[in-house]
C-alpha cells in the first residue's frame, strides 16, 4: 500500500509538464493541496501507531494472564475459571484488529486523496495543441477556482468556499473540513471557550512539540487568568498544578512564574504587572496566535496563491505613470492598474521592468517606432507619432498643436531618438 | 501490507472464536482437558506474537511517510521565489482583503457561479456590488460554455444594446465553428434556420462559414477558413455579454492569467542563479511581456525608468535620456555641487551618443502622459479599442 505512493507522487507530477526539468514553478502554489493530506496522514499514522501499540500490549497482557492461569497444563481446570481470561484475550485481539484496520483505512483514504490530486493537477500541465483551447480554458478555470477557494478559506469564508467547491465539482480536491475545524476553534477562542482548541492541540501534539510551540501554555494561561478574574483562586491553583506545571515547567518557566504571580497577588496588582495577560482583547490575540500556529503546523506561507498571482499580475502591468483614473467610466479604463478599484492593491507594488522603452503616441496611443510611426516632440512636451502628426498637418510648414491650440511650424516639431 | 495483516488478524480472531466454541460451549463436562489447555496456551502465544508483529509492521509505514514528505518538499517549495516581496497580505489587511473579495465576487458572477457569489456577499456584508439580473446572466454564461447561444440571442433581441449586430455575428460564428469542431453538422443547420440574417454587414462571411461547414473538421487547418476559428472569440463574447449585467467587468481572470505566467518566468529566472544582485528597488527583476497601455521610458544611461521625479529630457541632438543622467554627466565634467543654480544649468556636457556639446538649459522635458481632448477623445478612444480587441491573447 503506502510504499508505492511516493514514487507514484513523483511520477504523476513531473513539474512543469512532461518534458520539463524545472525543479519548481507555479506548482509551488499548489503546496497546500499536498501539504495538508500529508500532514493529516502523519497525524493519523501517529495516532494509529499509538492505538496499535496499546492494543498489542493489552493482548500480551491478556495472554500472560491466561498463561498464568493455565500454569503449564498439568491437571484439568474448571471451565469457569479461565473462561473470563480467554474471553478477555479474544476481546483484546479484536480491539487490536480494529485499531489496525482503522489506522490503515484512514491512511489509505489520505493517500487516495493525494494520488487523486496528483492526477487532477497533472491534467492541467498536459494541455496539448490538440486539446486547446477548450481544454486549456477549463484547466485555467480549475486552477483559478482552486486558488480562489484557498483564499476564501484562509479569509474564513468557509460557507462560500464550500458552495464553490460544490459548484466547481472539486470534492476531494480541497480540504474544506480542515479549515472548517480550524475556524470553529478560532471562533470558540474568541468566545472564550478553550476546549476545542485544547482538543486540537492534543491531536497535533507531536507536531507542536517539534515546533517548540507555546500555544498550549498560552491557552492554559488564559484559562487560569479567567479564573483569577472571577476570583476562583483555589480552582486556579488546582488547574495550574494539574495542567500548566507539567507542560510549562521545563520549557517555559517564565510563563509559569507570571501565571503564579497573577494568582498570588491581588487582581489590581496583577493587572498592573502583567497588562498583556489581562488586556481586554487578549482572547482575540490568542485566536490570532492560534491561527499562526495552525499555519506553522501545516507549513503554509502567510500569503495565499491567489494573493501571489493577483499581485504579481498587477505588478507586471504597473508603470511609473500609472495613477487612478477617475475621468472615464470603469469599463473604459484601458490600463488595469489605473482602474480606481484596482489601484489600492497596486499602489504599493513594485513596477514592471522594462528593458526597452516603449513610447506610445500621446494622441492615438499607438506604439511609436523608427520607421512607420516616428516619435516627435511638440512644444507642450507631449510625444506624437508621425501618423498623428500627419493628421495634424494643416498645409505647408504648418502643424496644429492640439494642446496649446496654436499653429506651429515644422521647426518646432522635434524628432526624438530613443536608444 | 494492510490486506496481509488484516487477513492474519482476522484468522487469529476466528481461530480463537472456534477454540472458545469448541472448548467452552460445545465440550461436555465442567473441566478443560490438559490437551485443551496446551492448545489454548499455544493460541494465546500466537495471538501475542501476531499482534506484536502487526504493530511493528504498522511502524514501517513511517518510512514510506517520511519518503512521501521528502518527495513533497523536494518537488514543491513553500514559496516560489524570494526577490519579489509582496507588499500586502490580502488575507489580513482590510483594504486589500475587501478589494480582493469584491474582485472574486465579480469573477464568480461573470463565471455563472451565482450560488457562491450570493453566499459570499452575505458572509462578508458586501453591498457595494450588484448584478442586475443574476439569473439571466447565469443562464447566458452556462449556455455559452456549453456552446448554446439561444439565451444570448434572446437577450440581444429583447434589449437591443448598441453592439447587437456585432455580437450577433460573433455568436453565430462561434456557434458554427463549435459545431464544426465537434462534427455536429445537423445542429449547425438547425441553429442557422432558427436565427435569420446574422451577417448583414459582412456578406462574404456567411458563405465562407457555410463552406467551412461543408468541408467539416479539416477546414480548421485550411488556409481559406483558418481565420474563422478564433480561440479568443468565446472569451470575448462572454466578456461582452456579461458586461451588460455588471457595473464593471471583472479583470481578475486576466490578472491571474498574467500572474501565473509571470510567476513561472520569475521562478525560472530565480533558479537560473541570478538572484538579488540584479534586483532594483521597487521594480520586478525581469520583464514580462504585456500589452502596453502606457509609455514607459527606461533611461539608456542609468537603466532606470523615468517618472515625474526623474523625467526624460530631449537633448539638442534629439537623443532622449533622463534628467538624473544629465546631472551626472555635468557633475563628472565639472563638479558644481555647491555652485549656484545658474552655473548648474549652464554647465556643459557632451551627449553620450554623439559628440555634440551642450548645456543643461537646452534640454527639453518630454511628457509621456496621454493627452486627451474632448474633440479627439473619440478618435483616440476608438483606436485604443480596436487595438485591444486583439490583445487579450
Amino acid at each position: 500500500m503506502s510504499y508505492e505512493s511516493p514514487s507514484a507522487l513523483a511520477g504523476a507530477t513531473t513539474i512543469g509538464g512532461p518534458n520539463s526539468n524545472k525543479k519548481s514553478d507555479c506548482l509551488a502554489l499548489e503546496y497546500c493541496s499536498f501539504r495538508i493530506p500529508v500532514e493529516e496522514l502523519n497525524a493519523i499514522f501517529r495516532h494509529g501507531q499509538k492505538d496499535v501499540e496499546r492494543t498489542a500490549t493489552q493482548v500480551s497482557k491478556a495472554s500472560a494472564l491466561l498463561a498464568q492461569k493455565l500454569a503449564n497444563a498439568t491437571t484439568p481446570i474448571e471451565k469457569a475459571a479461565i473462561r473470563k481470561n480467554f474471553d478477555y484475550l479474544l476481546k483484546q485481539v479484536r480491539e487490536a484488529r480494529k485499531a489496525f484496520d482503522n489506522s490503515c483505512d484512514a491512511q489509505l483514504e489520505q493517500i487516495e486523496k493525494i494520488i487523486n490530486r496528483c492526477d487532477r493537477i497533472n491534467e492541467e500541465f498536459e494541455v496539448t495543441e490538440e486539446t486547446r483551447p477548450r481544454h486549456a480554458e477549463k484547466m485555467e478555470r480549475q486552477q483559478h477556482g482552486r486558488y480562489i477557494i484557498w483564499h476564501l478559506l484562509r479569509c474564513g469564508y468557509v460557507k462560500s468556499a464550500k458552495i464553490l467547491v460544490r459548484e466547481l465539482n472539486f470534492e476531494g480536491l480541497i480540504d474544506v473540513d480542515i479549515f472548517e475545524k480550524v475556524h470553529e476553534v478560532e471562533k470558540a477562542l474568541i468566545d472564550r471557550n478553550t476546549q476545542p482548541c485544547l482538543q486540537w492541540i492534543d491531536y497535533h501534539r507531536s507536531k507542536l512539540r517539534k515546533l517548540g510551540s507555546r500555544l498550549e501554555v498560552a491557552v492554559r494561561q488564559q484559562d487560569v487568568i479567567e479564573m483569577v478574574e472571577q476570583g476562583m483562586i483555589p480552582d486556579a491553583v488546582q488547574y495550574v498544578k494539574k495542567f500548566l506545571t507539567p507542560i510549562a515547567k521545563a520549557n517555559f518557566p517564565e510563563e509559569l512564574k507570571k501565571t503564579m504571580g497573577a494568582i498570588a497577588c491581588t487582581l489590581e496588582e496583577s493587572r498592573q504587572r502583567n497588562p498583556e495577560l489581562h488586556a481586554p482583547d487578549r482572547w482575540d490575540t490568542l485566536a490570532e496566535n492560534y491561527m499562526k500556529e495552525v499555519y506553522k503546523v501545516y507549513d503554509w506561507d502567510l500569503d495565499t496563491a491567489f494573493s501571489t498571482t493577483v499581485q504579481l499580475g498587477i505588478a507586471i502591468h504597473k508603470t511609473p505613470s500609472c495613477k487612478p483614473d477617475t475621468t472615464v467610466p470603469l469599463n473604459k479604463v484601458k490600463c488595469i492598474v489605473c482602474r480606481p478599484d484596482i489601484w489600492p492593491l497596486a499602489e504599493h507594488l513594485p513596477c514592471a521592468r522594462i528593458e526597452n522603452s516603449r513610447i506610445l503616441c500621446s494622441m492615438s496611443g499607438e506604439l511609436c517606432d523608427d520607421d512607420e510611426n516616428i516619435p516627435y516632440l511638440f512644444p507642450s512636451g507631449h510625444v506624437f507619432g508621425k501618423q498623428s502628426v500627419d493628421k495634424l498637418r494643416r498645409g505647408e510648414n504648418q502643424v496644429w498643436d492640439p494642446v496649446h491650440k496654436t499653429m506651429i511650424t515644422d521647426a518646432e516639431v522635434l524628432r526624438l531618438y530613443f536608444l | 501490507m494492510k490486506h496481509l495483516w488484516h487477513k492474519n488478524l482476522i484468522s487469529l480472531e476466528s481461530s480463537l472464536e472456534i477454540m472458545r466454541d469448541e472448548l467452552f460451549d460445545n465440550a461436555e463436562g465442567r473441566e478443560i482437558s490438559i490437551t485443551g489447555q496446551i492448545l489454548m496456551e499455544g493460541a494465546s502465544e500466537r495471538a501475542k506474537k501476531l499482534v506484536k508483529e502487526s504493530a511493528t509492521c504498522h511502524k514501517t509505514i513511517h518510512f514510506a511517510l517520511v519518503k512521501l514528505q521528502k518527495t513533497l518538499d523536494r518537488n514543491l517549495d513553500t514559496f516560489p521565489w524570494v526577490s519579489f516581496k509582496l507588499k500586502r497580505n490580502l488575507v489580513y489587511i482590510p483594504p486589500g482583503k475587501e478589494q480582493s473579495l469584491s474582485m472574486i465576487y465579480d469573477l464568480l458572477m461573470t463565471d455563472g457561479l451565482n450560488g457562491t457569489a450570493e453566499v459570499l456577499k452575505e458572509e462578508c456584508n458586501m453591498d457595494k456590488y450588484n448584478v442586475y439580473d443574476p439569473y439571466t446572466l447565469k443562464q447566458i454564461v452556462d449556455d455559452l460554455r456549453d456552446g448554446e447561444i439561444c439565451s444570448s440571442l434572446e437577450y440581444l433581441e429583447t434589449w437591443h444594446p448598441t453592439e447587437e449586430k456585432f455580437l450577433r455575428s460573433k455568436l453565430q460564428t462561434q456557434m458554427i465553428t463549435d459545431c464544426i469542431e465537434m462534427d455536429n453538422y445537423e445542429r449547425a443547420v438547425d441553429q442557422l434556420k432558427l436565427f435569420k440574417r446574422p451577417w448583414e454587414d459582412e456578406r462574404l462571411k456567411g458563405p465562407r462559414l457555410l463552406g467551412a461547414l461543408l468541408i467539416g473538421k479539416t477546414s480548421m487547418c485550411d488556409n481559406r477558413y483558418r481565420d474563422l476559428f478564433d480561440n479568443g472569440n468565446r472569451e470575448d463574447i462572454q466578456h461582452k455579454m456579461t458586461s451588460f449585467f455588471l457595473p464593471s467587468d471583472s479583470p481578475l481572470r486576466l490578472i491571474m492569467r498574467f500572474g501565473t505566467q509571470a510567476l513561472s518566468q520569475l521562478s525560472e529566472w530565480g533558479l537560473s542563479g541570478y538572484n538579488s544582485s540584479y534586483y532594483v528597488e521597487n521594480e520586478l527583476p525581469i520583464e514580462v511581456p504585456v500589452i502596453p497601455t502606457h509609455s514607459a521610458f527606461t533611461c539608456p544611461i542609468l537603466k532606470e525608468q523615468c517618472s515625474s521625479d526623474n523625467p526624460a529630457m530631449r537633448l539638442v541632438c534629439g537623443h532622449v535620456i533622463s534628467r538624473d543622467a544629465i546631472a551626472r554627466l555635468t557633475n563628472v565634467l565639472r563638479p558644481v555641487r555647491n555652485s549656484s543654480r545658474y552655473v548648474y544649468r549652464h554647465s556643459r556636457f557632451k551627449c553620450p551618443y554623439c559628440p555634440r556639446e551642450q548645456i543643461m538649459d537646452t534640454a527639453k522635458k518630454v511628457d509621456f502622459s496621454k493627452w486627451q481632448n474632448d474633440d479627439d477623445f473619440n478618435e483616440g478612444g476608438r483606436k485604443m479599442e480596436t487595438m485591444d480587441e486583439h490583445s487579450p491573447e
